[in-house]
């Protein structure tokens, strides 16, 4: 799928949608994530969506970033024209939206539900306190806050949260931020390494306005119809022409980044979301899942016989997966649905009555016989039409996710008592599926599964829905040179992957105390009938100021065409993966080729490490991409990678090109550097720009 | 929240607690005092507790290592769920990694007491976070030994109140379900008494030794289990 621009198509398509949001609808099943009783009177929806533009580099003074994410806290409205009513925030008139409470808060029998992917927790039920401030209520408990990347939520605009709110329209919008700790942000490496700024770290947001409220406000405004859907996005801006030309960097390694992020709202012409709708006979639940991944991103009841599911759509569209679920009734779905900015889309779902049971069994480890925790179950069932056999492994795209469950502390699923997963496996329609049992580390187990009554699973311990999943062993050792001086032990995370992929089967811990230069590892991996061969790498967890890194000063050490053993046996030969203290690197470039499925994939000796996405076209950085990867002194592959549909697993397109890294500058102590050489000196990561992907 | 806890806590806040004291006090001489046949009790006030929240997409496996200065805890779970540490010791370093090679979002926040200390994201598949307390850790501690570990489960997100203790302290613990209880330096016998505060309907709840369940309870929405 490649890049095709139509704003003109966009804007033509804008009035029906808009017709159908702005208008005020016949009571549908477009439900809110909180109970109703926080809103007397007359009410509606409102789903909010986030999107950002990220700053452009501008060096020497702004570095890419490979991650920018604020701290969100809540949403708040507010119907007043009134610019100063900004400066009242105590205005009984606004309306708080935090954000999104978990599921399995909805009341989902008096209330329609309408919940989102990213769910967390939300604290303002227990003592009636401030739903987004730092609540005091105790231990275990604390502030609820969505931390959104702007770089990811470029291209498709992340969910926030779905609110029932006073039928109003409103003009003040405020977007707020963890007045404590607004964000991260993890640059590259800056192009003037005179400045001796260490890049690759992670360094908190200070805002050049203290306030935590970044706030819009709207001549039209937001019109939420009585018993009515309304749709918000709202664009942030990291760095706000007038108030800055570029990010400003701090003063020393891993000080403060100071950003003067604001909001708007796109204009109406530019909506990010599109609206899938229509009838659900049967369904009583209807969800949208990302196609082909099982993970849902919204999900709906319906309301005279309706639903309606606002989407964010990326500039090409993305493709979703419909289930609908009811009492009583089999499930009905749909398949790729391409779901495009500004376009109102109808999709009939229908299913005929079955009768349904409730499924539960357990998963074990089939060596040891111990329950596994955390194994994920996916019941699902081919497009018609398509004739995929889902008993295969992977399951194929057309295969789609119709329900899903996960096992508790005792291997037992559904966990116990209650969720949205739970309750689909709570009432699984009679009919004929494929049960899909997969956890980290375990051979995937794809099963027939008969439900009529009762349930029988082919691939079931004794016909029964039980399963033992079979896997090995790898028992190897990771070394470190120099060995870990003080303060810090190091921890290595060892990952394996199938070979040739980056598709990852486990990941093991191992940690290298101070003074030594080894840690063993064992990990358990998918037997030799399963995955026949594995790429393994090591990468070390270091520090820099005596906080954790994501990216590590060590190299990556790789190990390819890794043999498993067979079936509870350990791998005859015992990898060692061995890492040097090598310093900070970024490679900054771009790629000419590239739509809302494009990634660039670092690789080292034909062992995928990490990769990353591309900025959408339309955007501030398109087809641009930043990597943070340690100065190895061997050489990467970089390549990109095309995924159809965008979740999908991506295949590689282009032609890989290496790329050395610039070895870091080495500066006389005292100073801090990401690890230590034993040279007596610290390292300062440099960028590698232009890279050029094809 | 611990039993006399530092913090300025609101007069709901204290309301709440002192009705849960009350109703362990109440229980002194039944389930927690010395007519109790386990003998937990007389239990004095303590530190404040660290716990950790691993959030974002529902249903996302993840693996968690939780380490203090004196032990520490390796277990799994599914987004999203919370786990506190019971008696520990200053300083906390939490590592969590997805266990699924999808994009679902999965965001670790370290909690001590009631300020959220820390906190990191991740969508890469089988991506890691690492948060710590202030000053971090030199290295991850033994192995908790005896392991003890209550395991509550109940609505997701589900406010779950009460007091959990061993033979010489008591904490009072407010989580949302579902949450681990993670039992630091235990004398090996546990009890606690819980209540749904805002989901009501049932609790079940596990106490596991060393990863095995050795005792279960199940009832609601004010739930007692010993072991």
């Amino acid at each position: 799928m490649k890049q095709v621009s139509s704003p003109r198509a966009a804007i033509a398509l804008l009035a029906p949608i808009l017709l159908l949001l702005v208008a005020t609808l016949a009571p549908t099943g477009t439900g809110h994530s909180q109970t109703s009783s926080q809103v007397t009177g007359p009410a509606g929806v409102i789903v909010i969506a986030l999107t950002g533009t990220p700053p452009s580099p501008s060096p020497p003074n702004t570095p890419g970033f490979q991650s920018l994410s604020f701290n969100v806290l809540a949403v708040k409205l507010n119907p007043s024209t009134d610019p100063n009513i900004f400066q009242n925030q105590g205005d009984p008139n606004w309306t708080t939206i935090p954000v999104s409470p978990g599921v399995g808060l909805n009341n989902t029998g008096t209330v329609d539900v309408f919940t989102q992917l990213a769910t967390l927790f939300n604290l303002n039920s227990s003592f009636g306190l401030n739903s987004y401030a730092p609540n005091p209520a105790g231990a275990g408990t604390g502030p609820s806050e969505l931390q959104v990347d702007i770089n990811q939520i470029q291209t498709v605009p992340q969910l926030f949260n779905s609110y029932l709110v006073p039928a109003n329209t409103y003009h003040a919008i405020e977007l707020v931020l963890d007045g404590s700790n607004a964000g991260t942000v993890v640059p590259t490496c800056l192009e003037t390494p005179q400045s001796m700024l260490e890049g690759c770290i992670a360094s908190q947001i200070s805002l050049t306005d203290p306030s935590q409220y970044l706030t819009t406000s709207s001549n039209a405004g937001v019109s939420v119809p009585l018993n009515g859907l309304a749709t918000l996005v709202i664009n942030i801006t990291p760095v706000t022409s007038g108030v800055q030309s570029f990010a400003g960097a701090p003063g020393f390694s891993g000080g403060l980044y100071q950003f003067s992020p604001s909001i708007s709202l796109p204009p109406t012409a530019v909506n990010y979301l599109g609206l899938v709708t229509g009838p659900g006979y049967g369904a009583t639940r209807v969800a949208a899942q990302l196609a082909g991944t099982g993970q849902v991103v919204e999900t709906t009841t319906l309301g005279g016989g309706l639903y309606q599911l606002p989407l964010p759509a990326s500039v090409n569209g993305t493709l979703y997966d419909l289930v609908g679920s009811g009492p009583g009734f089999a499930y009905s779905f749909a398949h790729n649905v391409l779901v495009k900015r500004n376009q109102v889309q109808t999709v009939q779902l229908g299913a005929a009555a079955a009768g349904q049971v409730a499924l539960s069994g357990k998963v074990t480890d089939g060596c040891s016989g111990m329950p596994l925790q955390g194994a994920t179950l996916e019941i699902v069932a081919p497009t018609p039409g398509s004739g995929a056999d889902c008993t295969q492994v992977p399951t194929p795209s057309a295969c789609v996710v119709l329900t899903s469950a996960n096992t508790d502390d005792t291997g037992t699923y559904p966990m116990s008592p209650s969720n949205f997963v739970v309750q689909g496996f709570n009432s699984v329609p009679n009919g004929s599926y494929t049960m899909v049992v997969s956890d980290a580390g375990y051979d995937t187990v794809a099963s027939s599964l008969s439900v009529s009554g009762g349930a029988a699973c082919s691939a079931g311990t004794g016909g029964l829905c039980n399963f033992a999943l079979g896997r090995s062993q790898i028992q190897g050792l990771v070394t470190i040179s120099p060995p870990v001086s003080s303060p810090r032990a190091l921890n290595v995370l060892v990952t394996a992957e199938d070979h040739g992929t980056h598709n990852i089967e486990n990941v093991a811990l191992a940690t290298v105390p101070i003074g030594s230069s080894a840690a063993p590892f064992t990990m358990f991996v998918p037997e030799a009938s399963s995955v026949s061969s594995l790429d393994l790498y090591a990468t070390v967890s270091d520090y820099f100021n005596g906080l954790p890194e994501k990216s590590s000063g060590h190299t990556i050490a790789v190990v390819s065409a890794f043999a498993p053993a067979a079936r509870c046996g350990t791998a005859g030969v015992h990898p060692i993966l061995s890492m040097q203290c090598a310093g900070h690197g970024s490679i900054m470039g771009s790629t000419a080729t590239f739509d809302d499925g494009t990634s660039i994939v670092l690789s080292k000796n034909g062992v995928q490490l990490m990769s990353t996405g591309v900025g959408p076209t339309g955007g501030t950085v398109p087809g641009q991409f930043s990597i943070c990867a340690p100065a190895d002194p061997a050489p990467y592959q970089l390549q990109r990678f095309e995924a159809n549909p965008p979740a999908a697993q991506p295949s590689p397109v282009g032609t890989p090109v290496p790329e050395l890294m610039t070895p870091p500058l080495q500066v006389a102590q005292p100073c801090n550097s990401i690890c230590g050489t034993g040279s007596g000196q610290c390292l300062v990561c440099v960028n590698n720009n232009n890279v050029k992907v094809p | 929240m611990r039993a006399r806890p530092r913090v300025k806590l609101s007069a709901a806040v204290q309301r709440g607690a002192l009705a849960i004291l009350a109703f362990a006090c109440a229980a002194c001489g039944g389930a927690f005092g010395t007519a109790n046949p386990t003998a937990p009790g007389q239990t004095s006030s303590t530190a404040g507790e660290a716990s950790l929240w691993v959030l974002g997409t529902p249903g996302t496996p993840f693996q968690a290592v939780i380490t203090d200065n004196a032990q520490s805890w390796t277990f799994r779970g599914v987004v999203p769920e919370s786990a506190v540490i019971i008696n520990g010791s200053p300083g906390v370093q939490v590592t969590v990694t997805k266990l699924t090679n999808s994009a679902a979002l999965m965001t670790t926040e370290l909690i001590y007491k009631t300020i959220l200390t820390a906190e990191a994201s991740t969508t890469d598949p089988f991506g890691t976070t690492v948060v710590q307390s202030f000053g971090g850790l030199t290295t991850i501690a033994p192995k908790a030994d005896p392991d003890i570990e209550l395991f509550i489960k109940a609505p997701s997100g589900g406010l779950i109140t009460g007091l959990a203790e061993d033979l010489s302290l008591s904490y009072v613990v407010q989580v949302r379900s579902p949450a681990l209880l993670l039992f630091e330096h235990s004398d090996g016998r546990v009890d606690a008494v819980l209540n749904s505060v805002d989901e009501g309907g049932l609790i079940t709840v596990d106490i596991l030794d060393d990863g095995a369940v050795v005792t279960t309870a199940t009832g609601g929405p004010r739930l007692l289990i010993k072991h």
